[in-house]
This record gives structure tokens, C-alpha cells and sequence, in this order.
């Protein structure tokens, strides 16, 4: 999978507390799968993946698209590991923080996660992408919506409800995260540079990142 | 280094496989960029596609050449073997920085990482196979350096010959913390445990705090993040990030780190935005407070129809709370009524933050009008007193009592002075009052401004009791033209106090006595007894100060300058009602010939004022450096009108040289705003690198201890200042300390001015020793004529090429010099 043929390698983590599906959120990303033992992570792990990425213009017709190749940081939840996780924090460039939408407490440590990130990210407003995991689980949900999106919105980042069990959610959620990435990218270097590229043919498997439904504009 | 000992052995494979395969991953990612760096020439194309764009700004918060994956590596071989340096890791690791492709090489690299950055290991490593750094970390032995030099790196951050200490748990952590590029010393006692709190702690603490000495001082949470961190308590965030940041906060804050506190960075933007003009105005007569902390005489305010006289506030110094008190009596300036409010309760906060005492230390005399409040100046160390005096009268008879009997506080000042008694009595507070209360409000500020006119030359560090703030503090005469001030109690109370408050920069009003006449004396240095005489003959022709009486009743006054807090002033008798007054008494100074040398002889004639609010008549400079001492005739110099406040009469040479330099870089980040994500100003920080100082003068006769504060003026509040850490006993101080402000906008900074001054600091106070002023001179900051932007030529060359330079460092080299400070700055 490493074999440098891509346009860009994103890097992304993943954190939030001890059980609320990091892993499996990823698993289900890469892999589309789902295996619901538990199997804590033992300080950190990474999945890769190659998606092709296209910018949409501003007149919303798509752009060209572009390789990326997506490195996926896991890490552990449990407060022992913490030490070694956070470490970890400053060579990402985007996160998707995630809590349990059946587990009240991973949602109000969220605000701690969100500080955390603060001070460890490589810059002190990075893009985040809240996720509550575990929609499918309805009756043992303890965290209401809206006050999920009033939490999101109080930090700016875009919420989504997901459920790495049935897949709900998980593409876009990332998605999201890597456009605004790749927004931000553009905005770090040049506002008028537009990457010049026509769509490659997609060499990996997935290909499943399209035009994303949160239709954000280019903030450049 | 995190200390990874908590993980089992399987724990540790496990991990070890995880970065083994990041390991490969950067390795083919780094062979993609150079091929990269090869076909593409486009910087811009080549900054996306290489990720360079992520790098740059990682780079700007953590040393970038380190990935987490490098930290838990060292660790995991840390853990396992000998420690290992991380140097030996760099030679160990490829070269990542490689594909990083920073051009920046100006990040200031914490010496720990120096070995990293060693330019002749990039070539080396690039090829290097990622598999090595496993096999290497079962069998190396690298030989271990020497302890390295920090103070060496913080200079030369790229040179090799740096290696960190080698001891167990001597090992930094690599902790986030690390990577805030930062003053030398610290980096070493990261604490990898408390990552979190030292997030919260590098964070709360704003930007640049003293650093703590050396590698060795692994103390907890010295990291001092150069000022990279934005405090998370900045408004911007949300309040919930606030709070709990604010919660950790203290906890984590080493108490024993007082630098830590005056940390916060500037909401400059707040401090502008309130303001109209006219609330900028009266900030600034506010900001002349009268502080004189020597002086126990009494500290006049000004009624500029401000009505916010906070008797009170002087006993409320603790609270810091300090409420404008008289709010009615006076006449109104209504419209400078809210301003003036919001100004005295600033600086009654600050006021009674201030602890002054000892921290009369800095005395110098801020005269100047004082607007309302500040003046309020902390009576704090006046116990019992009053909260909330039910009438103004009532609180100025508690206050006039209290004043005789607070003498003893007043600093430093053990002779008590003529103006001082005459202060001295309740009867004469009202009566100021009365005549106050008469005043129109609508004075200009203008005016006032125009005729606080030159301060004496500093009169800082003055520990004799020659409180005499005579005419300085707060003389001033209750003339039609100028405003008038009303002597507070408070401000005669305050003594010791700064009140925070600030400002005063001018000294008080004289009124506007044009000054003529001549004046005869002889000087002598009589060797035997170690003493410099000077013999006042008489003086002629001089102006008249009281113009209702048309009378002078002059008296003639001597400095050694510019030390005059050692050596302090001589003063001959009042001669009554004459314009030509004869003395032929002589001043005597017990000094060291060659040190008279190096020093300016001003003698000054002013009039003894019933009330104390002595007039200046005028002065004669003279630079004992130049002046032949077998000249002991009698010798007429013509009284010359007062120099102006910012440098004292000295010789050029002096000037330059005298006050020592520093060694000082500025750059300012624009856009580099910390707001929350839904809201995003346009505003960037100022960065001021305080580098070092040489030759630095010692003001109080035996060797310095130095350390420097900072404030970017207009905004003269707590929250403005910084300060380095007190490098004792040297005249060369390498302090090598950031500062950083931010909420500014690019056309604040043509407004505003960062003040920078290098203090002596002694056990019980503070003596100034010279400054800097950094702004672009002209003479105004919005709108307003302010005396603190006064910036020489260099100093506004280095402001203007920061402004230009677009986030570049610009450094220099400028010589200090005297000037009264735009704010009472407390310890």
C-alpha cells in the first residue's frame, strides 16, 4: 500500500474515551467490517487507506481529483496510555474525536479531549470532527442530540451521529474531516493555486470518497 | 521522554511493531517527496503535496522534527536500555525532517533537541533504512557527550556539540511541551507524566515567563513556551475550555514560579476597542496617576471634571477594588465621567494589587496628574483603614490624620520633607477639594498635557527621604490654565503604594512659570573628605511663581544624576518673597571623586509653595565628566527651562553608553488569531525577544541584579506586563526571554508602543536602570498626543522593520535610556 503513489499523505486520529468505538469506527472505514469483541488498543495503532479526493469548485461542478493516502492514527482510550497517546497528538492533521452516544460520561469527557487537543495538536485551532458512535444502540441512548450539536456547535466542528456497527455516518464523518483538510491546505499555501491534476484512475480499492455531503464552500 | 515503564513487555512489542510500520510508511513517503522535490519546482505545488504546509505550521508550536513516534521510540528504548540521548536518536532515526523541508531554521530549538537539528546528520540519515533504528535500539552504545550548554544553544541552535544530560530521569520528556519553542532552559523539566498538565500549564501560562536556571532546573512545569501558547484563557475560547483550563491552572502553576504570574498576554484589542477617543483620553490622564511611592507627600489629582475621586479606594488596596468614591461634588465632565470611571476602577484594581511596598521600589516619581483613581494608590500597608469613607470630607480628615501617621510607611523617604508636612494637615486637603470643586471641568486634556512639563530628571530610585517629590509628584498649582488637582489623601496615604494605577508619567504640573534668571554657585571636591561641595551664591532675576501674590520664594535644589536615589538631593533654605535671592550656603555630597565623574550635577531653583506644590524656576546641567574640578570659582550659568521627560541632560556619550544595551528582536505574526473556530479576528501577536544586556550601569553603587519588564503601552493594565527572571549579579545578563501579545491588529501597532525596561532588583525594591521604547515615535497614539511614544530613531527603525518584515525576526542592538514610565510598574 506504501508504495508512494499518491498525491498526498493525510494523516488523521482518532480519540475519545475507553470503549467508544475508536477501532471499530476505523476497522469499519478501511475495511467496511465490523467485530464487536472487544479488544482495547494497546497504546496506539494505525490503519491506512487510499481514497481519491475531489475538490469541488466553486461553481459546484467537481474538480479534479486527487490521491490521498490516509493514515489513520488509533489510539488507546485508557487513562494509562495516556502519556504515550497524547505524544501522538501533534503528528496529525486532523481528528475525529468520538464519544458513546450510550455512555453519558465519554460525551462530557469531551470537552477534556477538546482542550487536550488544544494544547498537544500541531497548532492550536486543528480540524476536528465530532463523532457520537453507537446510533444503531436507540435504547441505550443517553446522550441527546441536540445537546450533542450544541456541544459541536459551541466548538465549531461539524457532529455526526455514527454507528461503526452498520457504517451510518462513518464515511461522511471522515470525509468531512478530510475535506476540511484539504481546505485548510489550500488555504495555508496558496489561495489561488488550484491543484493541477486530472482524475487519476483510481488504483486502490475504495474509491468512496464523494463530493461531500456537508457542501462545504472553500473558505479561501 | 515519557517514561514508559508501565508497559508490560508485550505491551511494548506491540507498540514497537505499530511504529516499525509507521516507520516504513514514512520511509516511502519520505522517498515520494524527494522525487518530489526533484520534478516539481513549484513551491507552492510542492508545499501541499509534500505536507510541508503541516509541517510549517506544526513547527510553529512543536520542534517539528520530532513525530510522536520518535518520542515513544526514545522512550521504549529508554525503557530498555540505557538511556538514550537525543542525539544518539537522531543519528539512530532517518532523517525525517527531510521530507519535512522546513527552510525555517530560525525555530528556536530547545537545546535538548539540538542534536536533531545538527545540519550534517540530514544527508547522512536520509538513506538510512528505518528497519536499523529497531536493531540499533537493542545494541547500541552510543558514547555519551558532555552536559551540553544551553545558554550555548540558545544561540547558536544549530551547532553541534549539544547533548543532553545524561542521567535517568534527567531525560526531558518529550512531552508536547517540549516542541513550544522556548527559552532556553526550560525544556528540560518537561514532565512527560502530566502531559496534560503541562498542556494547561504551558498554556496558562501565556507566553514567556522567566525560565528557570539551566538544564539542571527540572522543575516541574518550567516550560515556557515562547509565547507560541495563546492562552487558552484568551476570551476567544469557549467557557467551558476556559474554566477547566482555569481549573487546572492552579494547580499546576508552581507556586514557586511567581514568575507565572502576570503572564497573560494583552487583550490589547479590548483595551482599544472600549474606547472612544476621548475614553483613550482619559485613559491616559488617568494613567497620570500620581505615583510617587517615595513620597509621602500627597499625590494631587487632577479634576478634569473626572469625577471618580477614589478617596477610598487608597484603603482598599487589598480588595483591589476600588470604586470611584466622589462621584458628585464635582463638577461633571459628564461625558468623561463613564471613562474616567472605568479608568479609576482599572487602576484601583490594579492599585490594590499592588503590594506596593517594597515595590516602592520603583521609585520613581510618576508625577503626573493623576486622573481620578489611580491615585488611589494602595494604602494598603496603612492598616485600618477606612472602606468606604461615607463623605469625601470625612475620608480626607480619616486620610490627613492617617497620613502623619503613615509617614513611616512612605517609603523609603526617611527625611521627611517640607512639602510633606505641609501636606500634612486635613485643613489643607479640603481646602485643595474646595478649590478643585471650582474648577471647570472642561479643562483640556490637552492643556494639562502641555503643561505637565518636563520631569525632573528622574527622580528614580530615590531612597532618601527626599520625598520632596517636591514639585514632583504632585505640585501643582491650581492656576486657571491648568487643571487642577486635588490632592488626594489617598495619594498622600498612598505613599509606598504604586497604585497600580500607573501612569503618571509626567511629573506634576509646575504651572506655567516661564523660566528666567541666572544663578551663581562654585563647585569643589574636597579630597580629604571624600566630598563634592557645591557653594549656591545667590541667584537673579527670577521668575514669579505666584502671580496672585507676585512672589517667589525660591530655594535651590541639587541632584547627582543619574543615581540619585544613592546619593539623593541637597537643598538650601527658603529665601521669602525675593526674585533675587542670596544663599551662600553650600550642598555637600559624600561621593568618590571618580564616580562624581561620571555623573551630571543639576541644580534647580524652585518656589516653595505654601502648600507644598512647589514651582519650577529652572535648572543647570552640568556633566561632571567634562568639568575641570580645579575650577573652583564662582560661576554664573543662566537658568534653563526643563529638559524634557525622556532623557536626562547627559553628555551623548553618556546617553549611549551610560544605561548599557540590549539585545532585543521583534517579529509580528499576523492572522495568527486563536479564536474560537466559529469566530476567527483578524489579529496577530507581537513577539519581543529579549535577548541580553551589556554594560549595564549599576544604579545602586555595588553589582546588579538585573531582570527586564515589559508592557505594550497604551495598555499599562496587570495583564500587560511581563517580566523576565532576575539574573543576579551581573551588568551582562543574558536573559534570551519571549514575550508575546497578541489581539493586535496591523494599525495598532502604529499606535501602540512596547515599553521595555531593565530594573536592578534588591530585596526590597526595584531600581530602574534603563529602557527601551519601541514603537514608531511620533508622538501620538490614536489620535492623542502621548509622551511615551517617543521612541529614538532606532528604536522606531526596529518597530518599522518588524512591521515590514512579515513575520520575520528583526533584531538589534539598542542603547537603554531613562524615561518615566508610562505606568507605575509593581513588582
Amino acid at each position: 500500500m506504501s508504495d508512494g503513489d499518491y498525491d498526498y499523505l493525510i494523516k488523521f486520529l482518532a480519540l475519545g474515551d475507553s470503549g467508544v468505538g475508536k477501532t471499530s469506527f476505523l476497522y469499519q472505514y478501511t475495511d467496511g467490517k465490523f467485530n464487536s469483541k472487544f479488544i482495547t488498543t494497546v497504546g496506539i495503532d494505525f490503519r491506512e487507506k487510499r481514497v481519491v479526493y475531489k475538490s469541488r469548485d466553486a461553481d459546484g461542478s467537481s474538480g479534479r481529483g486527487q490521491k490521498i493516502h490516509m493514515q489513520l492514527w488509533d489510539t488507546a482510550g485508557q487513562e494509562r496510555f495516556r502519556s504515550l497517546t497524547t505524544a501522538f497528538f501533534r503528528d496529525a492533521m486532523g481528528f475525529l474525536l468520538l464519544f458513546d452516544l450510550t455512555n453519558e460520561q465519554s460525551f462530557l469527557n469531551v470537552r477534556n479531549w477538546m482542550s487536550q487537543l488544544q494544547i498537544h495538536a500541531y497548532c492550536e485551532n486543528p480540524d476536528i470532527v465530532l463523532c457520537g458512535n453507537k446510533c444503531d444502540l436507540s435504547d441505550q441512548r443517553a446522550v441527546r442530540e441536540e445537546e450533542a450539536r450544541e456541544l459541536a456547535e459551541k466548538y465549531g466542528v461539524p457532529y455526526f451521529e455514527t454507528s461503526a456497527a452498520n457504517g451510518d455516518n462513518v464515511n461522511q464523518a471522515v470525509d468531512v474531516l478530510l475535506d476540511l483538510i484539504m481546505k485548510r491546505m489550500e488555504r495555508c499555501v496558496d489561495k489561488s493555486w488550484i491543484p493541477d491534476g486530472t482524475v487519476r484512475t483510481n488504483g486502490p480499492l475504495h474509491s468512496d470518497l464523494s463530493e461531500n455531503s456537508e457542501g462545504n464552500k472553500c473558505a479561501c | 521522554m515519557i517514561d514508559l515503564s508501565f508497559l508490560t513487555e508485550e505491551e511494548q512489542e506491540t507498540i514497537l511493531s505499530v511504529l516499525q510500520r509507521d516507520a516504513e510508511l514514512k520511509k516511502s513517503e519520505e522517498q515520494r517527496v524527494q522525487k518530489l522535490h526533484q520534478s516539481l519546482s513549484n513551491r507552492d505545488q510542492l508545499k501541499y503535496l509534500t505536507g510541508d504546509w503541516f509541517y510549517e505550521t506544526k513547527q510553529l508550536r512543536h520542534q517539528d522534527r520530532i513525530h510522536g513516534s520518535d518520542i515513544i521510540l526514545a522512550s521504549m528504548r529508554h525503557t530498555t536500555q540505557k538511556p538514550l540521548t537525543i542525539l544518539e536518536l537522531s543519528q539512530i532515526l532517518p532523517e525525517e525532517s527531510s521530507f519535512v523541508g522546513s527552510d525555517n531554521k530560525d525555530v528556536f530549538v530547545p537545546p535538548l533537541l539540538c542534536g536533531l537539528l545538527q545540519e550534517n546528520n540530514t544527508d547522512r540519515y536520509q538513506n538510512q533504512d528505518p528497519y536499523d533504528t529497531f536493531k540499533d535500539i537493542q545494541s547500541t552504545t552510543k558514547q555519551r557527550k558532555n552536559p551540553f550548554n544551553s545558554e550555548l544553544c540558545a544561540h547558536q541552535a544549530l551547532e553541534e556539540d549539544h547533548t543532553l544530560e545524561q542521567t535517568e530521569d534527567a531525560l526531558p520528556s518529550f512531552d508536547c511541551s517540549i516542541s513550544y519553542a522556548s527559552n532556553l532552559r526550560q525544556d528540560a523539566s518537561l514532565e512527560s507524566q502530566d502531559a496534560s498538565k503541562n498542556g494547561a500549564v504551558s498554556t496558562g501560562s501565556s507566553d514567556s515567563f522567566a525560565d528557570t536556571d539551566g538544564p539542571e532546573g527540572r522543575q516541574t512545569n518550567s516550560s515556557a513556551p515562547r509565547g507560541i501558547l495563546k492562552p487558552l484563557l484568551s476570551s476567544s475560547f469557549t467557557d467551558t475550555l476556559v474554566a477547566d483550563l482555569e481549573v487546572q491552572n492552579p494547580v499546576i502553576v508552581d507556586p514557586s514560579n511567581d514568575t507565572w504570574t502576570d503572564r497573560r498576554q494583552v487583550r490589547f484589542n479590548s483595551m482599544v476597542s472600549q474606547g472612544s477617543v476621548e475614553r483613550q483620553k482619559g485613559k491616559e490622564l488617568g494613567e497620570h496617576s500620581l505615583l510617587d511611592f517615595d513620597s509621602s507627600a500627597p499625590s494631587e489629582m487632577e479634576d478634569n471634571g473626572l469625577n471618580n475621586y477614589d478617596l477610598v479606594g487608597l484603603g482598599e488596596t487589598s480588595a483591589g477594588t476600588q470604586r470611584p468614591v466622589l462621584n458628585q461634588s464635582q463638577e461633571d465632565a459628564q461625558d468623561d465621567d463613564v471613562s474616567c470611571k472605568n479608568e479609576a476602577k482599572l487602576w484601583g484594581q490594579e492599585a490594590g494589587r499592588h503590594r506596593v511596598l517594597g515595590d516602592v521600589s520603583e521609585r520613581w516619581h510618576a508625577k503626573c496628574r493623576s486622573p481620578a483613581g489611580s491615585s488611589l494608590v494602595s494604602t494598603e500597608q496603612d492598616p485600618g483603614y477606612d472602606d468606604s469613607p461615607t463623605s469625601i470630607m470625612a475620608a480626607l480628615k480619616r486620610l490627613s490624620t492617617r497620613m502623619t501617621a503613615s509617614r513611616s510607611l512612605e517609603d523609603l523617604t526617611s527625611q521627611p520633607s517640607e512639602e510633606r508636612t505641609k501636606y500634612g494637615s486635613g485643613k489643607q486637603m479640603n481646602q485643595s477639594l474646595d478649590d478643585v470643586s471650582s474648577l471647570s471641568p472642561s479643562a483640556s486634556y490637552s492643556k494639562q498635557l502641555k503643561a505637565s512639563v518636563s520631569v525632573p530628571v528622574l527622580q528614580l530610585d530615590e531612597t532618601d527621604s527626599d520625598s520632596t517629590f517636591d514639585a514632583s509628584l504632585g505640585r501643582r498649582r491650581y492656576t486657571g490654565s491648568s487643571t487642577s488637582n486635588i490632592s488626594l489623601s489617598s495619594g498622600m496615604a498612598s505613599m509606598s503604594s504604586v497604585s497600580g494605577s500607573i501612569s503618571s508619567i509626567f511629573h506634576a504640573d509646575f504651572g506655567n512659570v516661564e523660566v528666567q534668571g541666572n544663578i551663581q554657585f562654585a563647585m569643589n571636591y574636597i579630597q580629604k573628605l571624600g566630598e563634592f561641595h557645591i557653594f549656591v551664591v545667590h541667584c537673579r532675576d527670577l521668575a514669579v511663581a505666584d502671580t496672585k501674590k507676585h512672589r517667589s520664594d525660591p530655594y535651590v535644589k541639587c541632584y547627582l544624576l543619574p543615581d540619585k536615589s544613592k546619593l539623593g538631593k541637597r537643598k538650601t533654605t527658603v529665601k521669602k518673597k525675593t526674585l533675587n535671592p542670596n544663599y551662600s550656603e553650600i550642598l555637600r555630597f559624600k561621593i568618590f571623586k571618580e564616580l562624581l565623574r561620571t555623573h551630571n550635577l543639576n541644580v534647580s531653583v524652585w518656589h516653595n509653595d505654601v502648600f507644598g506644590r512647589n514651582t519650577f524656576l529652572g535648572e543647570v546641567d552640568l556633566d561632571l565628566s567634562e568639568w575641570d574640578f580645579s575650577n573652583t570659582q564662582i560661576n554664573e550659568y543662566t537658568l534653563k527651562a526643563r529638559v524634557s521627560a525622556q532623557t536626562p541632560a547627559v553628555s551623548p556619550s553618556r546617553q549611549v553608553d551610560g544605561r548599557g544595551q540590549m539585545r532585543v528582536a521583534l517579529r509580528f505574526l499576523p492572522q495568527t488569531s486563536h479564536s474560537s473556530r466559529t469566530s476567527r479576528m483578524e489579529t496577530g501577536e507581537v513577539q519581543i525577544w529579549v535577548k541580553d544586556c551589556k554594560s549595564l550601569p549599576s544604579v545602586r553603587g555595588v553589582i546588579i541584579d538585573p531582570f527586564v519588564k515589559c508592557t505594550v503601552l497604551p495598555d499599562t493594565s496587570r495583564k500587560s506586563r511581563q517580566k523576565t527572571r532576575v539574573v543576579k549579579r551581573t551588568a551582562n545578563p543574558m536573559f534570551n526571554h519571549t514575550m508575546v501579545y497578541d489581539g493586535f491588529r496591523a494599525e495598532d501597532l502604529r499606535e501602540a508602543c512596547v515599553e521595555i525596561t531593565v530594573w536592578d532588583h534588591d530585596r526590597l525594591n526595584s531600581h530602574f536602570i534603563g529602557g527601551l521604547r519601541l514603537g514608531l515615535g511620533t508622538g501620538q497614539s490614536y489620535g492623542v498626543d502621548v509622551p511615551w511614544m517617543d521612541s529614538t530613531t532606532a528604536e522606531a527603525h526596529l518597530w518599522q522593520r518588524m512591521l515590514q518584515s512579515d513575520g520575520e525576526w528583526v533584531e538589534d542592538v539598542l542603547p537603554l535610556r531613562i524615561f518615566l514610565m508610562a505606568m507605575a510598574m509593581s513588582k
